[in-house]
C-alpha cells in the first residue's frame, strides 16, 4: 500500500547525493520514487531518472497536484527539485499546497524546492524569431545552484502557446527534451488534453519515456478520477486504469493488484465470541481471513458481527466497525437488547465505529477514507456492515471494486475482514454469490428465517469454512437478551452460546 | 542595467520621451546577434540621444532573467516609459517594435 516499497533497482541515492552510478545496472532503469501511495506500484518503482515523463489530462484532473506532489515528497526526502509554472502564479500554487498541509515556502527556504513563475505576459509583442534559450538558461542555472534532479513543467502548452506555429512549438519541444536529457534532469511535463486519448501535441507521447494519462468521469452523479500509464520505455508497469483520489493529504491510488494473489493462510484460529457458533464453524475464524455473514433484514447479522467484535476487543484486539446502515449511538443502543454492550470496548479505544452514509461520496473516496482509517488506527479486524450498501455509492461494479480492494488491502496487512450482506428475501438462502465475492471469502455464514408450523424461526448455516470441518446442517437459533442461543432442531446439538461471553 | 537616467527636468519639451530598454540575449545565437544589431539600428534611426540600453546575456546571468520572468529570448523589455512592455524576437519587424515603443513611423530627432 505504501509507496516506494517495491523497486526494480537498488542504486537509488538514499541521501540525495548528486551522483548516481548508471553503469552498475545496464538492464534495469534508474527511477525516482514518486512516494505517492500506490503510484510506485503501478510504475514499478517510480518515474525514470534523467528522462521525461508526460502527464496529460483534462482540466481539473489533478495534473499539477500530481507533479507537485512528486516534487514535494522528493524535496522532503532531501532531493531538490524545481517547478516552473506556466499556468498558475507561484503564489497560488503555494496556497493550494498549503491547503494540503504542504509548506512549500519552508522547503524553498531550505533550498530543496523552487517554484518559478514562468507565466508569459499575454500582452507581449512578437517582433521576429525567438526561442526558449532564456528558459533553458534559467532551468540550467537554477538546477545547478540547488543540485536539482527533477523539474516539473506545468503546463508545457502554456510555454508553447507563445510560438506562432505548430512547427515552431515542435522544434522548441524537441530542443527542450534534448536539453533535459543532456543535463540528466528527470522531468515531468504536464499538458492539457481535451479528452483522455489525445492532446494537441500527440508527438509528445512518442518523445518522452513515460506517459501517464489522467481523467475524470462522472457515473451516477459521482465523479471518479482515474490514472493510466500508457507507456514506459524500458520498464514494465501495471497497465490497468486505476482510480485515485485527492485526499486531504495528497493523491492516493489503490491499485487492484494481487486479486489473484494467494494470501498466506493463517494458522491462528480465534473464537467468534459464541462457543456454539465456534463449534458450527469447526473452531472459529482464521486470523486475517475474510468472512461473510449473509441474511435478510432482522436475521441477526449485526448481532453476530457485534458479538465477534466485542470478543476480539475482550482479547485486547482493535476493531474498526464500518457501519453503513445506522448511526453509532443507534447501533450501540440496539445491541444492548441482545446483551452485547459495546461501550466498554469503545471507551477502551479498542472499538471504533465508523458510521458513514454510502451516498456521501464516491467509491474511491470511501475506499481511501476507510484505508486511511485502517492505516491510522491499525485494527486487527475490520467489519463492514453491510456491504450491500456499497452498491449505493455508485454502480454495483464499483461496489465490487471497492470490496475486492478493501479485502485485499486488509489481508495484505494481516487484518481479518468480516462483512455482512443483506439478502433480499427473508427466506433467501441462495444469495451467497454475495456480489461475486465468494472466491475471496474463507467463511460464509447464512442466516435465514425458516417457516415451521406457521412460525418463523431463525436459522444459521455455515456454507463454507475453509480449512475446517464445519457443520453442514442448518441450525436453529434465537436472539435472547443474553445473546445468541443455538438450538438444534434434531436435538443432536445442545450447545448454548452465551452471547459472546465464551 | 544600472545606467544613470539623464537628468531631464520635467520640462514642457515636446516629443522627448526617454526610453529605458533592457535587452535579453542568449550568447551569440543567431537570433540574439540579430536582436543586438536590429536594436542598434532602431536606436540610431529613431531614438538618438534619448535611449539607454541595458543588456543581459542569460547564459552568463540567469538570475536577472529569472527575476524579470524572461523565459524566451531574445526579448526586449521597455522599462520606461510606463507601462512596461515586453517584445519577443530578434526585432526584425521594425514596425512592430516602433509600435510597441510608441514611436511614430517617421524618423524624428
Amino acid at each position: 500500500m505504501r509507496g516506494g516499497t517495491r523497486t526494480v533497482h537498488d542504486n537509488q541515492r538514499a541521501d540525495g547525493s548528486p551522483q548516481h552510478d548508471r553503469k552498475t545496472h545496464l538492464t534495469a532503469i534508474d527511477k525516482i520514487h514518486t512516494r505517492i501511495p500506490g503510484l510506485d506500484e503501478v510504475l514499478h518503482g517510480g518515474i525514470p531518472r534523467g528522462r521525461a515523463t508526460l502527464i496529460s489530462g483534462g482540466p481539473g484532473t489533478g495534473k499539477t497536484m500530481l507533479g507537485l506532489e512528486v516534487l514535494y515528497r522528493a524535496a522532503l526526502n532531501g532531493e531538490p527539485g524545481i517547478l516552473v509554472s506556466f499556468e498558475e502564479s507561484a503564489e497560488a500554487l503555494r496556497r493550494n499546497a498549503l491547503s494540503l498541509g504542504w509548506d512549500l515556502t519552508e522547503l524553498e527556504d531550505a533550498g530543496k524546492l523552487r517554484v518559478l513563475d514562468g507565466r508569459i505576459d499575454p500582452s507581449a509583442v512578437r517582433a521576429g524569431d525567438f526561442d526558449i534559450a532564456g528558459f533553458l538558461a534559467i532551468l540550467g542555472g537554477q538546477s545547478a545552484a540547488m543540485g536539482a534532479q527533477c523539474v516539473v513543467i506545468d503546463a508545457i502548452d502554456g510555454l508553447l502557446r507563445v510560438f506562432a506555429s505548430l512547427r515552431q512549438e515542435r522544434d522548441q519541444l524537441e530542443l527542450l527534451h534534448r536539453w533535459l536529457i543532456e543535463h540528466e534532469l528527470a522531468s515531468i511535463l504536464t499538458i492539457k488534453s481535451p479528452n483522455s486519448d489525445s492532446n494537441s501535441y500527440d508527438f509528445l507521447d512518442y518523445m518522452v519515456d513515460c506517459v501517464i494519462k489522467l481523467d475524470q468521469r462522472v457515473t451516477g452523479q459521482i465523479s471518479t478520477r482515474r490514472l493510466r500509464v500508457v507507456k514506459y520505455r524500458g520498464s514494465n508497469f501495471e497497465r490497468n486504469e486505476y482510480p485515485f483520489a485527492m485526499t486531504p493529504t495528497g493523491i492516493r491510488l489503490v491499485p487492484i493488484s494481487g486479486i489473484e494473489l494467494v494470501h498466506e493462510a493463517s494458522e491462528d484460529v480465534f473464537s467468534v465470541g459464541n462457543s456454539a457458533i465456534d463449534r458450527l464453524l469447526g473452531g472459529g475464524f482464521f486470523r486475517a481471513s475474510s468472512i461473510l455473514i449473509s441474511g435478510a433484514s432482522g436475521t441477526g447479522k449485526t448481532s453476530i458481527a457485534s458479538g465477534v467484535a466485542r470478543a476480539a476487543c475482550e482479547r485486547g484486539e482493535k476493531v474498526l466497525y464500518v457501519q453503513f446502515e445506522e448511526s453509532s449511538p443507534t447501533m450501540v443502543a440496539r445491541m444492548l437488547s441482545p446483551g452485547i454492550d459495546l461501550r466498554p470496548a469503545i471507551e477502551a479505544g479498542l472499538l471504533l465505529i465508523d458510521a458513514v452514509i454510502p451516498e456521501a461520496m464516491g467509491v474511491e473516496e470511501h475506499l481511501i477514507r476507510v484505508l486511511g482509517i485502517v492505516e491510522d488506527y491499525a485494527p486487527d479486524m475490520v467489519v463492514v456492515d453491510a456491504i450491500t450498501a456499497a452498491s449505493r455509492m455508485s454502480t454495483s461494479e464499483a461496489a465490487y471494486d471497492f470490496l475486492v480492494r478493501l479485502i485485499n488491502a486488509c489481508r495484505r496487512q494481516g487484518i481479518t475482514v468480516l462483512l455482512t450482506h443483506q439478502a433480499q428475501e427473508i427466506t433467501d438462502r441462495t444469495s451467497v454469490g454475495a456480489m461475486g465475492l465468494s472466491s475471496l471469502l474463507d467463511t460464509v455464514i447464512i442466516l435465514s428465517y425458516e417457516e415451521e408450523a406457521e412460525t418463523l424461526h431463525r436459522s444459521i448455516l455455515v456454507l463454507k469454512s475453509r480449512g475446517m470441518s464445519h457443520s453442514l446442517k442448518r441450525h436453529r437459533f434465537e436472539i435472547t437478551d443474553a445473546g445468541i442461543r443455538v438450538t438444534d432442531r434434531e436435538g443432536d446439538m445442545q450447545d448454548r452460546g452465551e452471547g459472546g461471553r465464551s | 542595467m544600472t545606467a544613470e537616467k539623464p537628468a531631464t527636468a520635467p520640462s514642457p519639451v515636446v516629443n522627448t520621451v526617454c526610453y529605458r530598454l533592457h535587452l535579453f540575449v542568449a550568447g551569440d545565437q543567431p537570433n540574439s546577434r540579430l536582436a543586438r544589431e536590429n536594436l542598434e539600428q532602431i536606436c540610431q534611426n529613431y531614438l538618438v540621444g534619448r535611449c539607454e540600453i541595458a543588456q543581459t546575456d542569460v547564459l552568463d546571468d540567469f538570475q536577472v532573467a529569472l527575476e524579470m520572468g524572461i523565459y524566451v529570448t531574445p526579448a526586449l523589455v521597455v522599462m520606461e516609459p510606463e507601462p512596461q512592455v515586453t517584445i519577443f524576437g530578434n526585432l526584425r519587424d521594425t514596425e512592430k517594435v516602433l509600435e510597441a515603443l510608441g514611436v511614430g513611423g517617421t524618423e524624428d530627432g
